[in-house]
């Protein structure tokens, strides 16, 4: 069972530091899908500005540099800057290097995956609880594409609804 | 060359030609994948059947890795009054591209857990010897009955090989879209359906289709380069493996636990590195030391010389080298992405020419 000090920690350690003593990491192999990162950074911002700072970056001092080594939480690190912050809260995990390595892979990689019915399911509701459809894709990041063909749920058939036969065609000598 | 065939749609067309097979057939048999294209082959022979008070019979290897939702669609295709079942569950070998250790599946296996049970509506067992990989299968079943009509819903747009398989050479009464494989007599009566006409069918008569279609369209694939329903790990159809966390998770979960790799490739398949010869990984000079690389680490000696063998007798140069880099990358045991300098040209010429016509 997870003793409290586990299940306290980010409560208990969480700090206040200068955001220039944070420092990148050079070894992540994340980053944001494919020509998409002003978009998720533009998300990213605007989710700081409404709901808060909600998860402390992790971090590990590092002697060598003088500075906290980010283990992860690089983007939101990233938003802070770009948002003017001066501090960022954090946690000092103080652990060894190759050990930050592998958890800079453990939280990109321990993460579920959205299933494409539940999250039609879950676009229709919104627009049951009153949302725009320019609101829904603006607060969730979809493009209008990708919007409209979450929330028809006639199927793929009935796209094609309107469509008139081709012209039937024979092969032929040349 | 292409004619248009004024004043007539590719449906009128094709109830023309499941006409005249009905008035020259006794048996017709329609393979039915659960793809779109097998769906509107075999509604098209089933209407008429039910017109003239006969029967099709429908044709079904179940190659057990297979989407669910193509397992759904099966029940409701095979119970039809005027339909004979034909599905296969039963053992065969199946080339699995995901794995350096798992090489092959085999699927329907004696004493191996199932990734589901079999269903009562198809056969269980093979009485006689019978040719345990997926193409032999085929041509031993097709043999078997040879005065059969042999209905495939193979399409021209979908490629340049299939444009030539559906038209290059005549076949059954000098038809062009028919072939002749021996004495077995093979016909393609959509061949000239493009895929809007395949959905406004399916559309217009309401007919059940593949579930996973609606989820690949929601997520965002294109209708014409992506969306291709078939068995979920063969060389040809792994990088479905990529998504079908998001469309089947219990699907995924129970082949996970079936098989290895599969995890793997659900990872990395569409990138282009891992299990696509598209990049040159940097620690390697040449495609030809990446493939000596590859080739001396594959762990079982006879699966090895299969592949040494093979290539021996290619052409040394760096393309070739690449492309065994692909074959070894995703385990082509059965040599059916092979790739030869010459005829790939050429095929790409012939391409082109199509390009200009069509």
């Amino acid at each position: 069972m997870a003793e409290n000090t586990v299940v306290q920690r980010a409560a208990q350690e969480t700090k206040i530091v200068k955001i220039d003593e944070l420092q990148s990491n050079q070894y992540n192999p994340n980053r944001f899908s494919g020509g998409k990162d002003g978009q998720m950074m533009g998300m990213l911002k605007n989710c700081i500005l409404k709901y808060g700072f909600l998860f402390p970056i992790l971090v590990t001092w590092d002697e060598k540099l003088k500075k906290y080594r980010i283990i992860d939480g690089f983007h939101r690190y990233e938003a802070l800057r770009l948002l003017g912050a001066t501090e960022a809260s954090v946690i000092d995990l103080q652990i060894p290097y190759h050990d930050a390595v592998q958890l800079t892979v453990l939280m990109n990689r321990i993460k579920g995956f959205h299933q494409v019915e539940l999250m039609s399911d879950l676009v229709l509701k919104l627009e049951d609880l009153g949302l725009q459809d320019s609101e829904i894709c603006e607060n969730l990041g979809m493009e209008t594409e990708e919007y409209l063909r979450l929330k028809q749920q006639l199927g793929i058939a009935h796209a094609f609804r309107n469509h008139e036969y081709s012209n039937a065609w024979e092969a032929e000598e040349k | 060359m292409k004619k248009i065939i004024e004043g007539k749609n590719v449906l009128e067309a094709a109830r023309e030609r499941v006409s005249m097979l009905f008035d020259n057939f006794k048996d017709i048999n329609v393979s039915i994948s659960s793809g779109k294209d097998s769906v509107v082959c075999y509604h098209l022979f089933l209407q008429e059947a039910i017109k003239r008070n006969r029967k099709i019979v429908a044709f079904f290897q179940d190659q057990e890795a297979e989407y669910q939702s193509s397992i759904d669609l099966m029940k409701i295709m095979m119970k039809h009054p005027n339909v004979i079942p034909v599905w296969y569950q039963v053992p065969i070998y199946l080339t699995n591209a995901t794995s350096y250790t798992d090489y092959f599946l085999y699927a329907w296996g004696e004493g191996e857990k199932w990734i589901r049970e079999k269903d009562p509506q198809a056969i269980h067992e093979i009485k006689e010897d019978y040719p345990k990989r997926f193409y032999e299968f085929f041509k031993w079943y097709e043999k078997k009955n040879t005065d059969m009509a042999y209905i495939i819903g193979l399409r021209a747009e979908e490629g340049i090989i299939r444009y030539r398989a559906v038209t290059k050479n005549p076949g059954w009464n000098g038809l062009r879209w028919s072939t002749l494989d021996g004495d077995v007599k093979k016909f393609y009566p959509i061949y000239d359906w493009s895929v809007t006409d395949v959905w406004k069918f399916i559309y217009d008569y309401n007919i059940p289709y593949n579930r996973v279609y609606d989820l690949m369209y929601m997520d965002n694939h294109s209708i014409y380069s992506s969306m291709r329903v078939s068995n979920l790990i063969h060389e040809k159809s792994y990088k479905c493996l990529v998504d079908l966390p998001k469309y089947e998770p219990d699907t995924y979960d129970k082949l996970c636990k079936r098989l290895g790799g599969i995890a793997t490739a659900s990872r990395y398949a569409s990138e282009k590195l891992v299990f696509s010869n598209k990049t040159l990984p940097k620690h390697y000079k040449t495609w030809e030391e990446f493939r000596d690389f590859l080739l001396t680490n594959i762990p079982e000696e006879g699966h090895r010389n299969k592949f040494r063998e093979r290539f021996g007798g290619q052409d040394k140069e760096e393309r070739t080298y690449q492309s065994q880099v692909g074959q070894l990358l995703i385990n082509d045991y059965e040599n059916s992405r092979s790739y030869n300098t010459k005829k790939q040209e050429q095929i790409q010429r012939e391409k082109e020419k199509w390009q200009k016509i069509l």
